[in-house]
């Protein structure tokens, strides 16, 4: 069986938001994974080079909660109609004092920047003036994963599987936003492999550790 | 008149006659009956030939089963009949909730009469209290009528109504463990199956003037001439003898329907009427090869050329995933949790001999078992912004009210089918608070977990008056497996006597050496029962649960219509789309949440008592509690959670829990009704809510377990006081404090 060597960011936070396009205008929900174009698009934003990684929030850590407040129109000085997002923070009933995450980079696409990478402070999804998503790299670390098969537990960009040491066998597709790395400002949706998917992939983003067997 | 057409269906009819009527005792079949001796002529239709379906030997001079179709010969058979009894065998075989490779040999089913529901032991003991019986034929003189009916019944659908009400309470086989499953849902599987098969199958003439029977668009080498040769070997454990390309295979296909949609406006739950319409309509466009459909599943049965992607097509089409688990595999062995059994197989191959048997086995026959997903079309990009509802094409702007959306072409169509209903808005003006979102839920894959690993096990091995199980070995099983408890149950009684005795002051010298020799006496009776236990395995390993999955299904349909029947006068609780039956939604209040459970609680005890009522059970009931405004996709999102007990109950932002059957039970006989009391409750709550410590409340409970023993009784039920007080806040309306 073929092994992959990834490098392994270990992350903590207070509280995240990792939010889904908003509906009817008033509500943003909230995602319990991270997926690949957020947390490539908050390491660009830290250090100027898209990274390929993925990644996922340590179950039992967190647990969802809401807030409202009133987006400000700072010319008309006069309050839009109130916003309700959905947000992570951390499960203090069990015992976690902060959110944890790991994410996963191919060793070869963090070689460059491993010494940045332990220790670092960054932000990562909305509402980071009012807090919201502040990570710290806690440890940082190469692992090496058995490549099974399994369904997928991350979204990640169709065209960066192999990197990641992954088949796709029956996928489950959706779309992930990249932003454009040169003007105009703006971006467009990817296809990208959600959860759910049976793939053969390093066990750490499989759901389960026990493999499935199904016929390929 | 148009020519008679074959029904499958008659095949059993004869299990539908008492012994009144005159059939030799163990047969259902009028094949070897005495026309003469009662004046009778045998029907001239063609379903009569189905009457020979299990002509074997001693009676003639072959089993039909293994014998050249050119050398069946019994009266004046002719090919096509040939034909469909060949088809109507292997339909029947495919359709049998145990495989007839184990059919064991009983003297008699001990008086036991109807069939035995696994969720219901005492559903037909409650059917004969009502005054219903199984036998639609009860006398001598009823033989005209049987005959009478395989000569003139033009229809399957014609038969399954006329004798429903009978078939419905007669089992698939009187003989224990085999009757499990009514004869309704066997025959209404044959039926299906056999008209798959003859659509897909034909006869060719060989050179030498013989027939064989070939599946169409397949190899000359699958043409076969014995019902043997189409199936294969039956026992899942057997390889294949050298090449098995002639074996016929097909598929069975389980369907599981989910959609990435959100619910944003109300009217967006739409998505579950067309949900069912959709499979309404697969249903009706090919009615054989559904086995059976939910609300949100259903099962194929297809030959190994049809095509799949065609009739899921509507499905990706309107937006839904269809994840399907598709297994091929030669006819003597398909069945519907074949698939478990060789990816299970596959998981322990390293660490069992039998299980790496068994993938060997199921490999040489070309048994696969395939996991797709069905998806909507997916280009490589799409522009800014996507649908809100579907995240799946791109939206299109739309503006109500001052906000403004993106929605597509296809969710807005189902937005426009209109407001599922117009209470909710009334509910809104009228100034009401609080709603409860509830979903009822039989889950699929935990239904076939729960009659295959715990009901049918559970069964076969609590038979009374089992005898002997021709399997692999001619010994008494079953009665060995009790001798061996009822040795372990004598043990254990003296090695706890000699415990008393120690801890009485007795001499340790003495007893400590006995006690040490009955406890090796012990460890080796384990290692007997063990061993017994693996010898019933084979049995058990051989269920086929499809057929019990649909009787299931159908009294789950029942389970809901009935709930609904008792709120149907209650103008507070509304069903918001007449289609889907398991979705509901009422004003909060107390009283009505208490009602809900209550009748919950009670058509489960009708139609499931015996079905688990925790973790495991395959049904559930989700309450959803929260502000009118309350958005129902968080709500649907809670619904569609995997991890659910019999009964989920979910405040926002207050609590979210779950609670097997017997917990509510237990909190339902311990609400506190004094004032006194509910002080007292009011008084934990506080506590509750400002320390949030578990452990804080059990001490409170337990000091005051004199003054007040409900809530001390609940702790020793093992139901944890926070869990408990979250259950009576919403069944008793305490506020928060």
């Amino acid at each position: 069986m073929n092994d992959v060597t990834l490098y392994e960011l270990a992350l903590e936070m207070d509280a995240i938001i990792i939010g889904e396009q908003f509906k009817g205008g008033t509500f943003r929900p909230c995602l319990e994974t991270i997926p690949a174009s957020t947390i490539a698009g908050a390491l660009y934003h830290h250090f100027g080079v898209w990274l390929p990684a993925v990644g996922l929030f340590v179950k039992n850590t967190y647990i969802r909660q809401e807030l409202t407040y009133a987006v400000r129109d700072r010319r008309l000085n006069i309050s839009k109609v109130p916003i309700t997002t959905s947000y992570l923070t951390a499960n203090t009933a069990a015992g976690y004092g902060r959110i944890r995450a790991c994410i996963y980079l191919p060793r070869d696409a963090s070689q460059t920047l491993s010494a940045d990478l332990a220790q670092v402070k960054f932000h990562m999804g909305a509402l980071r003036h009012k807090g919201f998503g502040r990570c710290q790299v806690v440890a940082a670390q190469e692992r090496t994963f058995a490549v099974k098969q399994g369904m997928l537990n991350v979204r990640m960009f169709a065209e960066r599987l192999d990197q990641f040491g992954l088949t796709i066998l029956a996928p489950k597709y959706g779309y992930l936003f990249r932003l454009n790395t040169v003007p105009p400002l703006g971006g467009v949706y990817h296809k990208a492999l959600f959860e759910g998917s049976l793939v053969k992939a390093p066990t750490v983003l499989l759901q389960r550790e026990e493999e499935t067997y199904y016929d390929e | 008149m148009a020519a008679q057409k074959f029904i499958p269906e008659l095949h059993d009819i004869g299990k539908l006659a008492s012994e009144a009527v005159g059939l030799p005792e163990g047969e259902h079949t009028f094949d070897s009956f005495d026309f003469a001796l009662h004046n009778l002529t045998p029907p001239a239709s063609p379903s009569w030939w189905g009457q020979f379906h299990h002509a074997k030997k001693p009676r003639y001079p072959y089993d039909i089963a293994k014998e050249d179709i050119n050398a069946w010969t019994f009266g004046n058979l002719n090919t096509s009949n040939k034909q469909d009894v060949f088809l109507l065998i292997l339909a029947d075989h495919l359709a049998s909730s145990t495989s007839r490779a184990i059919y064991g040999e009983f003297p008699g089913n001990a008086g036991q009469e109807g069939v035995v529901k696994l969720w219901n032991r005492n559903f037909y003991a409650a059917q004969v209290q009502q005054g219903k019986q199984w036998a639609a034929f009860q006398t001598p003189a009823d033989v005209t009528r049987i005959l009478a009916e395989i000569q003139n019944c033009l229809s399957s659908q014609e038969f399954l109504n006329k004798y429903s009400s009978y078939l419905l309470l007669t089992p698939e086989d009187k003989f224990i463990p085999r009757n499990v499953t009514s004869l309704f849902t066997h025959v209404e599987l044959v039926g299906k199956i056999y008209r798959i098969l003859k659509r897909t199958t034909h006869i060719t003439t060989q050179p030498d003037g013989t027939i064989a029977i070939k599946p169409d668009g397949e190899p000359d080498e699958k043409k076969v001439i014995t019902i043997a040769q189409a199936e294969g070997s039956r026992i899942t454990t057997e390889k294949a003898p050298g090449k098995s390309s002639q074996t016929w295979q097909a598929r069975l296909v389980k369907c599981q329907i989910t959609f990435p949609h959100a619910f944003v406006r109300l009217q967006d739950i739409n998505l579950l009427r067309k949900q069912i319409e959709l499979i309404a309509d697969t249903k009706r466009q090919c009615p054989d090869e559904v086995l059976f459909a939910a609300s949100d599943f259903f099962t194929l049965f297809l030959p190994v050329g049809a095509n799949l992607p065609k009739i899921i097509e509507p499905f990706s089409a309107s937006g839904f995933h269809v994840k399907i688990v598709e297994t091929t595999a030669d006819l003597g062995i398909l069945s519907s949790i074949l698939d478990r059994k060789t990816l299970n197989a596959r998981k322990d191959q390293q660490r069992s001999k039998e299980s790496q048997q068994r993938v060997e086995a199921l490999q040489s026959r070309g048994t696969h078992i395939r996991l797709k997903h069905f998806l909507p079309n997916t280009p490589e990009k799409l522009s800014y912004p996507l649908c809100d509802i579907c995240q799946q094409v791109e939206g299109k702007e739309r503006v109500k009210e001052n906000i403004r959306e993106w929605v597509c072409e296809k969710c807005q169509t189902i937005r426009n089918i209109g407001v599922p209903f117009e209470k909710y808005a009334v509910w809104e003006r009228e100034g009401v608070n609080k709603v409860c979102w509830f979903k009822l839920t039989l889950e699929q894959e935990k239904l076939e977990h729960w009659l295959t690993d715990y009901a049918f096990s559970g069964y076969v091995l609590g038979i009374p008056d089992a005898s002997r199980y021709k399997i692999n070995v001619l010994v008494p099983l079953r009665e060995e497996y009790r001798r061996l408890q009822a040795m372990r149950d004598t043990l254990d009684a003296e090695i706890n006597q000699l415990f008393e005795d120690m801890k009485n002051g007795g001499d340790s010298k003495i007893l400590g050496p006995q006690k040490g020799k009955k406890q090796q006496e012990r460890k080796a009776l384990d290692k007997e029962l063990q061993a017994c236990q693996a010898k019933l395995t084979p049995y058990e390993e051989e269920f086929r649960p499809l057929a019990l999955q649909i009787d299931f299904n159908n009294d789950y349909n029942a389970l809901v219509k009935a709930f609904w029947v008792a709120f149907q006068d209650t103008e507070d609780m509304q069903m918001p789309l007449k289609e889907y039956h398991e979705l509901g939604v009422f004003k909060y209040s107390p009283k009505l949440i208490r009602d809900v459970i209550e009748t919950y609680r009670k058509v489960c005890a009708e139609f499931f008592p015996d079905c688990a009522a925790d973790d495991q059970s395959p049904i559930s009931l989700s309450l959803s509690i929260a502000n009118i405004k309350y958005p129902i996709r968080d709500h649907w999102k809670y619904f569609e959670q995997t991890e659910k007990s019999w009964l989920n109950l979910r405040q926002h932002n207050v609590f979210e829990d779950a609670y097997t059957r017997q917990e509510v039970t237990t909190i339902l006989n311990n609400l506190p009704e004094t004032l006194r009391a509910q002080s007292y409750l009011h008084n934990l709550s506080a506590i509750q809510e400002k320390l949030q410590s578990d452990i804080l409340l059990q001490i409170e409970v337990f000091n005051n377990r004199t003054q007040y023993p409900q809530p001390y009784q609940v702790l020793q039920a093992g139901i944890s006081p926070s869990r408990f007080l979250n259950f009576y806040k919403t069944v008793k309306g305490m506020k928060r404090v």
